[in-house]
Formats: C-alpha cells, sequence, structure tokens
C-alpha cells in the first residue's frame, strides 16, 4: 500500500516538474489604412515570446496580430480556441494599446485591435471576457498597455477584473495609468520583452516582481499586478508567492470560489 | 474573561481593516531633476561645445557576478549569502543567481545588474506599511548613501560626474474581499530614481539609471543599475542653438499636435548613451490620446549637435542623417519657421 501511495506522489510530483507551459502573445506591426503607430508594442511581445521558450517546459503555441477575429480570442464566444484564444494558452502577453471604455453605462477595460488611430476602432470588453476556464485554463495574462487596470473610479475588481477572473484566471500584469516605449529605440523596447521572460523562466521571481522588474527602467510607468484567492488574504498570499514554474500548482478559483482580491500599484 | 478579551481583539483587528483607506501616496520628481527639465525646456543646452565620448566595455558578467556575490555575502538586507537553495544559471546574456528569498541577475558586460531581496520585504511588510512614505529628502539621502557607500566599487562616479535624484514610486500593495469590504492598502516599498551628470549635462533616455528599493521600515532591499564608463575623446561637438533643435524636435518626434489630443511634452536635454558613443541630445516625453481614445506614452532621442557620429542603433539620428530636417512647422513648441530660414 506504501509503495502505491509513494508511487502516486513521484507520479504528481514529476508531473509538477515536468509541467510545461503553452504561451501566446498578440501585437501589431502593420496597422489599417498604412497607419503608423509609433507605439511600438511588437518590439516588447516579440522579444518577449522568442526569449519564453529557453525554459524547457515553454510550448511557443502563437504569436498573431490584432486583426480579426482577435477581438473573439479574447473575448469568452472564442476564447477557447486551442490555437489563437487566450485560453487555449497557459500565459498570455497582450503589447498594445488598451484602456477604459464606457459600454452601455458600463466602464470597461478594453483590449485594441487592429484599427487605426482615427476612427471607432474594435475594442475586447471586460465584460464579455471570462478567461481561465476551458481549454488550457489561462493562468497569467499579462498586458504591455496603458490603464487596462486603473482604479480611479473604484470599478476595478467590482466591474471589471472581477468578471475576468471569475473564469479562474489566476494573475494578471498590466498598467494602472501609462506605459511608456521609446518611439524608435528597438533595442531599450526588445529588452522589455527579454528581460520580464527571463524573470519568469529563469530568475524564477515572483510574478509580481518579474514584472515590475521588467518594466521599472522606464521612469514614468505605472504597472499594476493583481490576483485572486478565497478570501482577501488568501489572494494576497498569492500575489506574493506565486512564480512562472509553480502556476499549475496553486488552485484554481471560479465563480463563487472567489472571495477576495489583492493587487499592487506601483505609483 | 477569555472569550471576552478574543471578541474585544477580533472586534479591534476587523474595525482596523474595515474602515481603512487607499494608501494617500503617489511618487514624484525631485526638486532637481524639476530644474533640469525647466532649463531644458527654457533653453535647450547652453554648452557651446562637448566632448565626444565612447562607451567603454564593461569588466564581463561573470567578473561582476563574482565581486558582488563577495561583496553582500555578509549583508543583512541585499544578501548573497550562499545556503542550501543557493544556485546559479550562467546564460548568454546573463548570470542568474538565486538564494532564499533573494535573486541576482548580471546582464552581458556586467554594467548592467538587477538584486531583489523579496523575502525580507514580504517578511517585514506589516511592519510599518501604515508609517509614513519616506520624503523625497529621506529618499535622496539614503538612495545617494547606498550607492556611493555599498554600490561604490560597480557604480563608479568619475571627476565631474554626479549622481542626479529623479524621482520618488512607491509600491503599494492592497486587498479587499468580493464585496468591496475589508479593503485595505499597505505601503510595501519606497523606491529611489537616480541619473547622472557629466561635466554639469545629464544623461538622458535611460543612458544611464540606478534604483533603489527600501523596504517599508527603510531598509535597502533592491537594487538596479545600468551604469557603464565613458572615455572622453579630444573631438568636440558643436551644440546646436534652440530653434536648430526645436526644428528636429518637430520633425522627428512620433507625436504631434495634429496626431494627438491633449498631447503633454516634457524635454530633458543633456548627452545620450547610444551604445557606441555619447552625444549631445534631447529626450522627448509625449503622452496624450489618439482620437479614439487610445492613450500613448512615448520617448523619442533627438540629435542636439551640429555634428554626429553615425550609430545605426540611434534610429532617430538614422533619420536625421538620412532625411534631413524635414517639417517646417514645430508641432512641440508651436513655432513657426520661416521658409527661408533653413
Amino acid at each position: 500500500m506504501k509503495k502505491i501511495v509513494f508511487l502516486v506522489v513521484l507520479l504528481m510530483a514529476s508531473s509538477f516538474l515536468y509541467a510545461s507551459y503553452y504561451i501566446g502573445a498578440k501585437s501589431e506591426s502593420s496597422w489599417e489604412n498604412g497607419w503608423s503607430d509609433n507605439w511600438r508594442g511588437d518590439d516588447v511581445c516579440g522579444n518577449w515570446y522568442n526569449t519564453m521558450d529557453d525554459y524547457s517546459g515553454i510550448v511557443k503555441k502563437s504569436w498573431t496580430t490584432l486583426r480579426s477575429p482577435a477581438k473573439s480570442r479574447y473575448e469568452t464566444n472564442g476564447d477557447q480556441d486551442t490555437t489563437y484564444g487566450l485560453d487555449g494558452m497557459d500565459i498570455f502577453l497582450h503589447c498594445g494599446h488598451s484602456g477604459l471604455r464606457g459600454v452601455g453605462g458600463v466602464t470597461n477595460a478594453r483590449w485594441n485591435m487592429w484599427e487605426d488611430g482615427t476612427g471607432d476602432g474594435t475594442w475586447a470588453f471586460s465584460s464579455n471576457m471570462r478567461l481561465g476556464d476551458e481549454a488550457r485554463e489561462l493562468k497569467l495574462f499579462s498586458t504591455y498597455g496603458c490603464y487596462q487596470m486603473n482604479n480611479d473610479d473604484g470599478g476595478r475588481w467590482s466591474v471589471r477584473w472581477r468578471q475576468i477572473f471569475r473564469g479562474g484566471l489566476k494573475y494578471a500584469t498590466g498598467f494602472h495609468e501609462f506605459a511608456w516605449l521609446f518611439g524608435t529605440d528597438y533595442a531599450k523596447n526588445r529588452q522589455v520583452g527579454k528581460d520580464y521572460a527571463n524573470y519568469l523562466n529563469t530568475t524564477n521571481k515572483k510574478i509580481k516582481y518579474a514584472w515590475w522588474d521588467a518594466v521599472k527602467t522606464h521612469a514614468n510607468n505605472t504597472p499594476a499586478v493583481g490576483s485572486t484567492g478565497s478570501y482577501a488574504s488568501h489572494a494576497e498570499s498569492r500575489r506574493d508567492n506565486m512564480i512562472m514554474p509553480q502556476l499549475i500548482t496553486f488552485s484554481t478559483l471560479r465563480d463563487n470560489s472567489v472571495g477576495g482580491y489583492a493587487w499592487t500599484e506601483w505609483r | 474573561m477569555r472569550s471576552m478579551l478574543l471578541t474585544l481583539f477580533i472586534f479591534l483587528i476587523s474595525s482596523t481593516t474595515l474602515f481603512a483607506d487607499k494608501l494617500d501616496v503617489k511618487g514624484e520628481l525631485s526638486y532637481e531633476f524639476k530644474e533640469i527639465k525647466e532649463q531644458s525646456e527654457k533653453s535647450r543646452l547652453n554648452n557651446e561645445y562637448v566632448n565626444l565620448m565612447t562607451v567603454k566595455k564593461g569588466p564581463g558578467k561573470e567578473v561582476i557576478t563574482q565581486k558582488l556575490i563577495k561583496h553582500f555575502e555578509k549583508g543583512q538586507f541585499i544578501t548573497t549569502k550562499a545556503d542550501d537553495n543557493w544556485q546559479i544559471s550562467m546564460r548568454d546574456d546573463a548570470n542568474v543567481v538565486t538564494g532564499s528569498g533573494w535573486n541576482l541577475t548580471v546582464f552581458n558586460d556586467g554594467t548592467k545588474v538587477n538584486y531583489r531581496n523579496s523575502k525580507y520585504v514580504n517578511e517585514n511588510k506589516a511592519k510599518f506599511g501604515k508609517d509614513k512614505e519616506m520624503s523625497l529628502d529621506e529618499l535622496k539621502e539614503a538612495g545617494e548613501k547606498f550607492i556611493k557607500e555599498d554600490l561604490k566599487d560597480f557604480v563608479k562616479l568619475e571627476v565631474g560626474e554626479e549622481l542626479v535624484f529623479i524621482r520618488s514610486i512607491y509600491e503599494v500593495d492592497g486587498v479587499q474581499n468580493d464585496d468591496g469590504s475589508c479593503f485595505d492598502e499597505t505601503l510595501a516599498s519606497n523606491i529611489a530614481y537616480f541619473g547622472r551628470k557629466k561635466d554639469g549635462l545629464m544623461l538622458v533616455g535611460n543612458s544611464a539609471i540606478v534604483i533603489v528599493e527600501f523596504s517599508n521600515d527603510r531598509k535597502p532591499v533592491s537594487f538596479y543599475y545600468d551604469w557603464k564608463e565613458y572615455e572622453k575623446m579630444d573631438e568636440q561637438i558643436r551644440i546646436s542653438p534652440k530653434e536648430e533643435i526645436d526644428y528636429r524636435i518637430s520633425s522627428l518626434s512620433s507625436l504631434n499636435y495634429g496626431n494627438i489630443e491633449h498631447l503633454e511634452v516634457d524635454i530633458i536635454c543633456g548627452l545620450y548613451d547610444d551604445s557606441k558613443y555619447v552625444q549631445p541630445a534631447c529626450e522627448i516625453q509625449q503622452k496624450g490620446k489618439y482620437f479614439d481614445g487610445k492613450d500613448v506614452g512615448i520617448i523619442n532621442v533627438i540629435p542636439a549637435g551640429k555634428k554626429y557620429y553615425s550609430n545605426a542603433s540611434w534610429i532617430e539620428l538614422e533619420l536625421l542623417q538620412e532625411f534631413g530636417d524635414v517639417c517646417r512647422e514645430s508641432d512641440i513648441t508651436e513655432e513657426i519657421f520661416p521658409e527661408n530660414e533653413k
């Protein structure tokens, strides 16, 4: 009997040790109508994506554009797509414009797609997003873009991120105000993506500090992170202790099992 | 009696968290950096000439990793003490050392380093998190002391060089229950940003930076530096007049009043390390909204010398060399340049 228990424990342990993670990233370098967007998010995403697989457990799944049907890949009606959907990944990085936008009287967090900056473009909205409940069950969702974790109106959790996290997402990293990039200095933009990948997969930094340490070189950046727990202090512990290789070992909390939120803002 | 005391204790604890407020802290620019900014916005660069400098190669990540480990092995807050968990991973682009709750990354030629003791921060977070944050003056003093004493062998200040305290930032941790109750925020760390002046001119465009973090009990727990040594050449570069620099700013900046609403521009002029040479330049920080509401923040580094030395990694300089000054109206300064002026 003891041998069987030992074998089961060994099998479970080895499954954690050799856990593989599917990663994805979306950004844009070619915009609608030949529009030149000098905010070079794709420098960050491309280099993060290419550096992440230095960790043997990484399976690079997709690095794609923000063109149609990207919106549906973020929102709950299409996020289960196993090649392009956010729930088709374990870890996902969006590098592009984001922010807040009122929709039907509710201020949503939004992720911009590939349209130019002159019209009324397409956005993925937080009220249509529920991440972590299908396919690979997204665990870590990062955004290099502005304002999506803003809380000036007090609605970050109750109005915006509560809906997203109730699918089981474990961790989010982003910005509560501006995300800065060099207009043309590709090397320094690239370094942000490389550093975030290295800090996640080699240094084994806590996710919180992997994000901060990667983005802090722009003195005006205003990053933020967030996580859930069964109650507030449980969320706090998860926020402070999650590292990428152990993402899979932290319990998945969905719907009413989410009882608290924790965040960090650098302000 | 015991149950009454327990009830009172629970009430006191819960009332503290129930009525806690958003922590009212926000980082700001230092007085000295505001002065540099004001001076730059008024007259760009006052010098007539600057010496061209080249960037020296660092001693290598292996040498610096060993020196740092030795230097901090007996440290209490910044520590590299070896124990059972201690391990080193040597990659092409960086050495990564991890111990119990701390990690050290030394990049490339050893001139860029990141260290963090997250264990100390977490263990001591509750200590003084509700006390007042470190002020600008406190951060400046504590940061300078740490850099000049603990990092003196790594962040070297040559003759004519000085540290410039740039700004404060605060790490604030928060929690709340799903129904919004028990909202609470705690100060986790106080962060000081430093830059560098060479012969009175600020290094711009993230050329030289030191970031020191202090836990909420005011102990140094993390540092980051990107700090190279420079060699002064005999060659001198004449600084362009303000009008000419403005013309280039308009030509080469990513954002302008035509494509952005509520454009805000900050200009800091000085010297730029393009990874090969150090040449006069202005850093242009631009933020605003595209017309569909997209927020955007972009930094450009614009050449400010009459003459310049080409390096393909400085894209604005490449554009200037390839296309010259192409616009007639300054979007940034809102000045109109006469057509025959150039």
